[in-house]
Order: C-alpha cells, then sequence, then structure tokens
C-alpha cells in the first residue's frame, strides 16, 4: 500500500516537472511567435513592502495593459513579466539577473526602496537595461540607465518647511527609521529651518520593526516642538502615528507625515489621522480631468474598492513615458528607448510633468495636503517643481 | 514616575508575547519561528470580528481561541512530528510561519487594517496623564503572568504538564497521556500569543509584518533569564525592557537597540544558562 502511493507520489511529481518544464519551454515559443515588448515589473509582492509592491505593479500594468488593448505600439504587443524582490536587496539583485538573462526584458519597472535600487544599480548598469524607478527617494541618482519619476527632497522638504513655519510653528521634532532616506530629508529639513530661521528640537532614528515608541514620544513631549515630522518607513510609521495619539498629543503637536499616502489610511481609524500634513504628487480625491480618468481607469481595471495613490500615478505615469520613448524610437531597442524617452510631456494624474534630459528625473507637481473625515484633501497647490540637477 | 510607567508598558508588552513562548519554548522546548504569526492571527481575529460588528472585549476572547485553535492544527500537522529533532523546529515552524501569513495576505490583503482603540484618551495615575489603553496592557500582562504561574506550578494540570516534559517515558509509564498533554501546551502558547496580538492589536499598525518585530526582542528575554521556569523570563524581560528604556533617554531607538543586543549577548555569555542558573562546572 505504502509502496504504491509512494510510486504514484513520485510519478505525480515528475508529470507535475514535466509539465512545468514543457510549459517554460513552451511559453516563448508562443510568446514569439507574435514578437512582443517583454517587460520586467520587479516589486516587492511580499517581505514588508507588499502593500507598495501591488499598487507600483499595478500602476505599471495598467500603462502596459492599456497600450495592448489600443492594439499594442507600433504593431508590437507588451508582455509582463512579474518579479518579486521580497523587499530584500540580495533578492532583488538576483530577480533583476534572471529578468536580464532569461526573460530578456527591454525594461524593468521598479523597485521601491533605495537599499533595494543601490544594489541592483551595477547589474542594471553592465546589462545597459533601462530602469523605471518611480518611488520618491533622497536624491542624487546619476545614472544613464536609471530614470526616476521620484519627489525629492527639493519637492516634498523645501515647500513643506515653508507652508509649516507660516502656518504651524516653527520648533520641530523630527523622527525617522534608521537609514538613508530619512537621514538625507531630515539633513534637508533641517537646513531649511536655519534658513527660515525655525528650530529642530530633536531627531531620533528608530529601528525597522518597532513595537514601542514610548521613549521616543516622552522625548517629543518634552521637547516642546509645535510639530513632529514623521520619516518612518512602512508600517511602523501607524504603529507610531497610533501610540502618539493613544498618548494625546495630537492636540498640542502636529503630526507632519513624508510618504504618507492613502495606503496608511486602512491602517488608521479616522480621529488618528485626522489633520495628519502631507506632501504628495498625486491624491485620489483631486478633482482635475487626469485625476479623474486615472481613479477610473484603475477602477475599472482593479475593482472598485483598489486604493489610487501617488504610487499608482508615479508608476503608470513614468510607464507611459518608456511606451511613448518606444513610440519615438520605432523599436525597444535599449539605448534608442533611453535617448527617445527623455525630454517629454506628459499628463500624469495631477497635471503635466516633464522628463528632464540632463539627469533623467522628472519635474513634478507637488500638492501639500491634509487628511480630513479619513481622505486626504488638497491644501495647497505648489504647482510644478523642478528640483535641483542631481547630475550636477 | 514616568519613567517607571514606560518601563512597566514596554515590560508589559514583551511579556505578554513571551508568555505563549515560555510555554512553547520554554517548556517544549520547540523554537517556534511562527510565534509572531500566532500574535498575528490574534490581531486580525479582532480586525474581523469588530469589523463584522463585536465588540473588541469580545473580539479579545475570539482572537485567542483561533490563535489556540491554529496552534493546535500546527501541532497536529507539523509539530509532532519534529518534537526529537531540536533543530529541525526551526526550519518547520519558520516554513509555518510564511504560510500563515500568506494566508493571511490573501484574506485581508496586504494594507494595514485599523482597529478602534477601545480606551481611547489618558488617565492620571500616581499624578502622571497615561494612556488608558496602556494601563489596561499594563494590567492583563501582569493578570495574565499570576494565572500562568498558578497553572503551571501550582494546579494539577501544571504539575502533569511538567512531568511530561521532565521525563516524557515516566510519565507515560504512570499512565499520562503525553500526546494530549504536548497538544494542550502548543495550543496554550499559541492561544497566548493570539491573546497578545489581540490585545496590543489598538496600539500597532495591524500588518502582515505584525508578528516579526516581537521576535528577537522575546527570544532573547527567555534566553537571557534562563528557561524552564516562569521567573527566569520575567527576569530576562525585566532586564531587556529597563535597560532599553534606560539608555534610550538619552540616545536614539536604533543605537538603543544595538546597545541592549550587545549587553544581552555579553550576559548570555557569561551566564548561558540564563542568569537564574548558576554556571556549569
Amino acid at each position: 500500500m505504502s509502496g504504491y502511493h509512494e510510486r504514484l507520489t513520485r510519478r505525480g511529481v515528475l508529470q507535475l516537472g514535466g509539465a512545468t518544464v514543457a510549459a517554460s519551454i513552451a511559453a516563448p515559443l508562443i510568446a514569439q511567435t507574435q514578437n512582443p515588448i517583454r517587460v520586467g515589473v520587479l516589486q516587492p509582492f511580499t517581505g514588508g513592502l507588499e502593500a507598495l509592491g501591488q499598487q507600483g505593479a499595478r500602476g505599471a500594468e495598467l500603462a502596459l495593459l492599456n497600450a495592448n488593448d489600443s492594439g499594442g505600439i507600433n504593431g508590437r504587443m507588451f508582455e509582463i513579466v512579474r518579479s518579486d524582490t521580497a523587499t530584500d536587496p540580495k533578492t532583488a539583485v538576483e530577480r533583476t539577473n534572471e529578468l536580464i538573462r532569461r526573460h530578456e526584458v527591454s525594461a524593468i519597472i521598479g523597485p521601491v526602496t533605495s537599499a533595494n535600487r543601490d544594489a541592483m544599480r551595477p547589474t542594471i548598469e553592465r546589462a545597459k537595461m533601462p530602469l523605471l524607478y518611480a518611488t520618491d527617494y533622497e536624491g542624487g541618482v546619476c545614472s544613464k540607465y536609471i530614470t526616476c519619476y521620484s519627489a525629492l527632497p527639493d519637492h516634498w522638504v523645501v515647500p513643506l518647511v515653508d507652508h509649516a513655519v507660516k502656518n504651524i510653528g516653527n520648533k520641530f521634532f523630527l523622527v525617522g527609521s534608521d537609514y538613508v532616506w530619512p537621514r538625507q530629508m531630515n539633513a534637508a529639513f533641517a537646513n531649511e529651518c536655519e534658513k527660515l530661521s525655525a528650530s529642530v528640537v530633536g531627531e531620533e532614528y528608530t529601528p525597522w520593526g518597532a513595537k514601542d515608541y514610548t521613549a521616543t514620544l516622552r522625548k517629543i513631549q518634552d521637547s516642546g516642538a509645535s510639530a513632529v515630522a514623521i520619516t518612518i518607513a512602512g508600517a511602523d510609521a501607524v504603529t507610531f502615528v497610533k501610540q502618539f495619539v493613544a498618548a494625546g498629543m495630537k492636540d498640542d503637536i502636529r503630526i507632519i507625515f513624508f510618504g504618507f499616502s492613502e495606503n496608511y489610511l486602512s491602517g488608521l481609524t479616522e480621529s488618528e489621522s485626522e489633520g495628519i500634513i502631507a506632501p504628495s504628487n498625486f491624491i485620489a480625491s483631486l478633482e482635475s480631468p487626469g485625476a479623474q480618468e486615472l481613479n477610473r481607469l484603475v477602477r475599472t481595471r482593479f475593482g472598485d474598492d483598489a486604493i489610487v495613490s501617488n504610487t499608482v500615478d508615479a508608476h503608470w505615469t513614468l510607464t507611459r513615458m518608456y511606451i511613448e520613448g518606444i513610440r519615438r524610437a520605432g523599436t525597444d531597442e535599449k539605448d534608442a528607448v533611453l535617448d527617445a524617452m527623455v525630454d517629454q510631456t506628459i499628463r500624469s494624474g495631477n497635471g503635466e510633468v516633464y522628463l528632464r534630459p540632463e539627469d533623467r528625473h522628472v519635474d513634478l507637481n507637488v500638492l501639500i495636503a491634509e487628511v480630513r473625515g479619513g481622505e486626504l484633501h488638497v491644501l495647497k497647490d505648489l504647482g510644478r517643481i523642478s528640483a535641483a540637477n542631481q547630475c550636477a | 514616575m514616568e519613567f517607571v510607567l514606560d518601563t512597566l508598558n514596554y515590560f508589559s508588552v514583551l511579556m505578554l508575547v513571551v508568555l505563549g513562548l515560555v510555554v512553547i519554548f520554554g517548556l517544549m522546548n520547540v523554537i517556534n519561528m511562527a510565534h509572531g504569526e500566532f500574535i498575528l492571527i490574534g490581531a486580525y481575529t479582532v480586525v474581523a470580528v469588530t469589523s463584522a460588528g463585536g465588540s473588541f472585549w469580545l473580539a479579545l476572547v475570539i482572537g485567542s481561541l483561533v490563535a489556540g485553535l491554529a496552534g493546535l492544527l500546527v501541532e497536529l500537522l507539523v509539530v509532532r512530528h519534529i518534537y526529537t529533532r531540536f533543530i529541525d523546529t526551526i526550519l518547520a515552524t519558520w516554513g509555518v510561519s510564511l504560510v500563515l501569513k500568506q494566508t493571511v495576505i490573501v484574506i485581508f490583503g496586504p494594507t494595514g487594517q485599523s482597529v478602534q482603540n477601545p480606551l481611547p484618551g489618558v488617565m492620571n495615575v500616581f499624578g502622571v496623564e497615561y494612556p488608558r489603553m496602556r494601563i489596561l496592557i499594563i494590567g492583563m500582562a501582569f493578570g495574565l503572568t499570576v494565572v500562568l504561574y498558578l497553572a503551571l506550578f501550582s494546579s494539577r494540570l501544571g504539575l502533569k504538564l511538567r512531568a511530561v516534559i521532565a521525563n516524557r517515558d515516566m510519565a507515560s509509564t504512570l499512565g499520562l497521556n503525553t500526546r494530549r498533554m504536548d497538544m494542550a501546551s502548543f495550543s496554550l502558547g499559541a492561544g497566548l500569543a493570539g491573546f497578545a496580538g489581540a490585545l496590543m492589536s489598538p496600539m500597532i499598525s495591524v500588518d502582515p509584518q505584525l508578528g516579526v518585530g516581537f521576535l528577537i526582542p522575546s527570544f532573547l528575554s527567555i534566553l537571557l533569564g534562563g528557561l524552564n521556569s516562569l521567573l527566569g523570563p520575567i527576569l530576562g524581560v525585566g532586564a531587556i525592557s529597563g535597560s532599553t528604556n534606560l539608555i534610550a533617554g538619552w540616545l536614539s531607538q536604533a543605537d538603543t537597540q544595538v546597545i541592549v543586543f550587545l549587553l544581552a549577548i555579553l550576559v548570555i555569555r557569561l551566564f548561558p544558562e540564563g542568569i537564574l542558573k548558576r554556571r556549569q562546572k
């Protein structure tokens, strides 16, 4: 009996394996006859940032699938190859190699964190592979192969400090996760404060996955700050805000939250999120035609409760810039597309944006938003902001 | 006074997590990497129950039961095959943790969920304004520790349980059903973790990665204090939470963690069996 079972299982495994091998050989063959343009969507689908990964992927795939629906580009269809960084730099590099060598993609869209992007950079540059990066970051990437649709400190910190000093107060406590983005953002924040004769009364970095912020909250309370500026990444920030509110500190100290988006709203109750101030490039409640269109496209494709955030907008717009690059170049040949896609203006979910040729960064429209009644609303529309040249 | 309360608060958070580990790791000798996911199950049960209209207090009970049930299943399907292979428990329970985490993502999606704070606002404790929810957590942690201590060391059931752990063959010879004891203790440990997750859910981000951050400080607390009793882990938790709060008073939380872990490594080097045990000759 047990022998029979074993044999059956082995055969089953063999059959399954055979089928998989056959499928993986067959798939590219079928694909090649139609000669598609293969694009790697490399996002964190597991490992901590899966919420952002899902939205980044949706934004990119929305652009590619819509292009397919309207007959492809230059008569060719896009084929999406999804790949998971697991929010881990080492895995991100392995997956990058796989996308380049095995799947022979024409471009890679992703990843999310600076740590992953920096780890992938040598591999990307060696393969001369276009990387489309669409997450805000600390700035300083200057590479022919990396195109950034990213809010830099110039976009977010400079106008936000100005707004805060005029409307909230002039004493700030900065608290962030312990890695490069928060530290650079806070350096920029302190720098702006100095110009406007406001002061940073405290600066604190917290470890990843922290569950208890009591000690930090105590310091903020004792500092006499008028606002706390958060650059804590991911879910830890939700924990921080929850404990901040539970400690009864929200009445006296305002929350400025870098990187806040519609993503965080479901993790906080309405009373917890009320009054949070955040810079953003896009919010779903915008009434402009561009925003309405993006909302409609996302909901048609991914369902009515799909979150539309600046992550979706950034990946959608940057991917469309890449598609336009292919159309202009008349080919998906990497160097040609890289040259053709820059110096273009395109409508994003929030107004027209411009991809600069000199450093492959985008001039973005910036909003200062506030959470009211569980929804982000525009407090101030700053229009298009051109950051300093990142290659200078 | 603030310092005492802040330390008590972190002590309680860690203690709640450690109680389940005391049973599964300390008594049963299973390195349960899925402990964080039982916490996760507790917290997500609260999300499910409260969004279905149930009260937080009901959710607290159901959360513990669901996690306990999940623990029972894990014991039956996985852990019972590997009690004798100490190291393999790490790999197996790590696999279990991945499965549980992805199941939560499949059901609830990757974005965070929120739980309404059932006790908002602050109250006056010894002249300090302190969040009411925090006070509840502190109270619950102490209460549960006492209950677990009495259950393990002053009840007949606890005696049987410890007998099975101390000498399985002898206990079996004397007529104890060791299988049932294993199931009961693993399930109890998971249920305690579920309770911790459910109780803390209004104060932390409820997302699929929730369990991960608890694992290191709680394992460290047990290693520091010593296994096989409840006093050791209490001492370990006290050492970790006390030193964390003391150092965090003048250093960044990130630096504090580094120093506390270094101190813990040093202590474990000097007292490999934990602070409570004498050094082996």
